[in-house]
């Protein structure tokens, strides 16, 4: 193996986990996760090729870079299926994923499933930022260099996001109960 | 109240972190990995596709397409297209994806049993070109099973276990002659190449009904794959089917 294919393997191993959970909480199947987390390593791929060829030197910050990828796959997605916003979540609250595999299925608990539920029907920068810095446990500074923000800017809609996370899901109890 | 909301968000951050268990599928990560490095070079394709792309705007360029049809009629009248004998051509041979992989697995056997004998030979400056060539070789063999995997080429199983078998046990002759493969980057990559395959084989015998020392064996070959080991799974699959 090259000596570039290896610097990107380690860099897969790195962050296909995070990645994957980054874009498993914005879809609505894990086969979707995995079909969109593939094209993001893959376009990583080909672009870490280029840099490689053109300057012989390594992506700076891969964590920016895969996640800047991942943000752009899942809008595309979603252009591309022209499904934002068609199907609440919060009207069907019982749409799960389908195709959830034997693990998953025992972490996925209902109050996980109402989670990401919840996420879901947030605005998307705050989920962007509430996935990146609870569940792939990423500090301020590295969340403003992948959303372009400031880092006071992220710390005020980390803030805001988190309050309306805590507003679904609440809501959701009431709808519920 | 300030206190009670307080609460409710450490709840709530809790929640989310407890989410971090959420994991992609092993074999899936596994694939992935290997298609994607796998990747042939898209340098090689923007050159021909420049290449390519000159084509059409010289279809439009009409003094560049007389000048070709009169040196079309001028050659046709100098020397007539009978005067043209058709040399034979090379027979191409078409091989098919799974016959390619056969016949590369079957060239690494074939590398590894050219290795021993080097190194039953003692020819000492032969060894190391021979290890390369051999690592080359398996490198070969699974991308062709990658591409066998990814394209869903059932590729019977029985065959590929035997070939992977057979890399294992003339590994362990080397061994025994002082020549340890054991840990290469290849060994690893083949290993983990074959990850999916016996994902897929369990999922298929679990279907079936075993019998109790078939269940045994079964057992063992998911701690096996539990533990990595693909190659060593693959072996007590081959044992099921037989």
């Amino acid at each position: 193996m090259d000596n570039y294919q290896e610097q990107f393997s380690h860099i897969y191993d790195q962050y296909i986990d995070k990645i994957y959970r980054f874009v498993y909480f914005k879809v609505s199947s894990q086969e979707i996760a995995e079909d969109i987390t593939s094209k993001v390593f893959l376009r990583g791929w080909e672009a870490f090729q280029k840099q490689e060829l053109a300057q012989r030197g390594n992506i700076l910050n891969p964590s920016a870079f895969l996640y800047q990828i991942a943000r752009n796959a899942v809008i595309d997605h979603y252009r591309d299926k022209a499904k934002m916003k068609v199907i609440s979540t919060e009207i069907t609250p019982q749409i799960v994923d389908p195709k959830v595999g034997l693990e998953e299925g025992a972490i996925l608990s209902s109050e996980f499933q109402e989670v990401k539920l919840a996420i879901q029907n947030l605005k998307q920068d705050y989920q962007d930022i509430i996935i990146c810095h609870y569940i792939d446990d990423m500090n301020i500074p590295e969340i403003a260099e992948i959303m372009s923000k400031p880092e006071g800017t992220v710390r005020v809609m980390l803030h805001r996001g988190l309050k309306a996370l805590k507003k679904e899901m609440e809501a959701k109890k009431v709808i519920e109960s | 109240m300030r206190r009670n909301s307080t609460m409710q968000e450490k709840q709530l951050i809790n929640k989310l972190k407890e989410l971090q268990q959420i994991k992609p599928r092993k074999d899936w990560v596994i694939l992935v990995k290997n298609q994607i490095i796998s990747q042939p070079e898209k340098k090689q394709t923007h050159r021909f596709s420049d290449f390519l792309s000159v084509f059409p705007a010289l279809v439009y360029q009409r003094k560049l397409a007389y000048a070709f049809a009169t040196f079309l009629f001028v050659m046709v009248g100098m020397f007539g297209l009978s005067q043209y004998q058709v040399t034979e051509q090379p027979q191409t041979a078409f091989v098919s994806q799974e016959n390619q992989l056969q016949n590369n697995f079957e060239t690494a056997n074939k590398k590894l049993d050219d290795l021993t004998q080097i190194v039953k030979d003692n020819k000492t400056e032969n060894i190391a070109p021979a290890i390369k060539d051999f690592q080359a070789s398996i490198s070969e063999a699974t991308r062709s099973l990658i591409s066998n995997i990814s394209q869903k080429n059932s590729k019977s199983i029985k065959d590929i276990a035997i070939q992977v078998k057979k890399i294992e046990d003339n590994k362990k002759q080397l061994q025994t002659l002082g020549v340890d493969l054991g840990a290469t980057k290849e060994s690893k990559d083949l290993n983990d190449a074959l990850a999916p395959l016996v994902q897929q084989e369990i999922n298929d015998l679990e279907k079936t009904t075993l019998t109790e020392d078939q269940q045994k064996i079964m057992q063992e070959v998911k701690d096996l794959y539990a533990d990595g080991k693909y190659s060593d799974a693959l072996e007590g699959i081959l044992m099921l089917n037989n």
